[in-house]
């Protein structure tokens, strides 16, 4: 049964706004670009102080009020209508994105060159796949931080991936989303190579 | 990945099994996802979930078996079988589920998928 799109989502803020080195910022880039893409709005709402407390730190009410969903993928993919697709098509977004879920984001945050190198592996797939559809928008969220904060000898490393990111900042969903993304997270300092100076 | 066939498989022989609605596919898909992220040492932590989850509730998704059960149920079988019946009681919800869905899946793809029954008493246990 295919319903008509929502006109919007309500994203519930529960926990502070979370630093942009962890997974649950990772999802809320996600989030913020499907949603652009889809032309559905994002309302903001804060957690009743009096409700039960829950260890997430943000949740997706959808426009019928009672489907919660916590897991920024699970958005992605019905904002996407991911299960509506043509069932070769389907398999192709569900594969990708399933190697995001169980490979990519449990990567630690603080190894840059692990996740970029992660990322370029992928790149023959991703770029099949143009700039904020489900798959980009998924994998630009995972590897907004690490594409961002490294510095150019690491990046320089992985050129394919490089040009696929600036493919992504060009599009209008991902410039659109990106300064609320930025306005909800808390920045983290990077030190690729600690020392007693820094 | 296993979460890709298994879309596979509901796609050709039961559609119903993925979702019927888009807000219970991206459900399903929710509870797939977060049965591939617990791995085996976060068991006790994703059984929590279904059991807290399942509170006034038979399945996972809506009120219907899919996806979400059967992938959840193969992720926490070896975790069932060693609770304590303390512990089994403890969860009823979770447990009473996972006797559910046991039940549910035919045994002979139980015996394929290398599962046994686990007998689950739902009563408390003497004390």
């Amino acid at each position: 049964m295919t319903e008509k799109l929502a006109t919007h989502i309500t994203l519930t803020r529960n926990l502070a706004a979370p630093a942009a080195n962890t997974s649950a910022a990772a999802g809320l880039l996600k989030i913020l670009i499907a949603a652009q893409a889809a032309g559905v709005g994002v309302q903001w709402s804060e957690v009743d102080a009096a409700a039960p407390k829950s260890k997430q730190p943000y949740w997706v009410t959808l426009c019928d009020m009672q489907t919660r969903l916590y897991d920024a993928n699970a958005v992605v993919r019905y904002l996407y209508r991911v299960g509506n697709l043509a069932l070769g098509d389907r398999l192709a977004v569900e594969q990708v994105l399933e190697w995001e879920e169980k490979t990519l984001s449990v990567m630690s945050a603080e190894d840059l060159g692990a996740i970029l190198a992660a990322g370029e592996s992928q790149i023959s797939v991703l770029s099949t796949h143009a700039p904020a559809t489900a798959v980009s928008a998924v994998f630009f969220g995972a590897l907004y931080y690490a594409l961002s904060n490294a510095k150019a000898p690491l990046l320089g490393k992985y050129p394919a991936l490089q040009q696929w990111y600036a493919q992504q900042l060009a599009n209008a969903a991902v410039e659109a989303a990106l300064p609320v993304f930025t306005a909800n997270v808390v920045k983290v300092l990077v030190r690729e190579e600690p020392s007693l100076e820094n | 990945g296993t979460n890709a066939v298994a879309q596979l498989l509901a796609a050709t022989y039961s559609e119903a099994l993925a979702g019927a609605t888009d807000a219970d596919k991206a459900e399903v898909s929710q509870w797939m996802t977060m049965s591939a992220r617990h791995g085996p040492t976060e068991r006790q932590a994703f059984a929590q979930t279904i059991n807290d989850h399942l509170a006034g509730k038979t399945y996972l998704v809506s009120n219907y078996l899919s996806l979400a059960d059967l992938i959840a149920f193969g992720n926490v079988h070896a975790f069932m079988e060693s609770l304590s019946a303390q512990k089994r009681f403890n969860w009823c919800a979770f447990s009473r589920w996972f006797d559910l869905i046991q039940h549910t899946v035919p045994a002979g793809a139980l015996a394929k998928a290398g599962l046994k029954l686990i007998e689950i008493d739902l009563n408390a246990p003497a004390p």
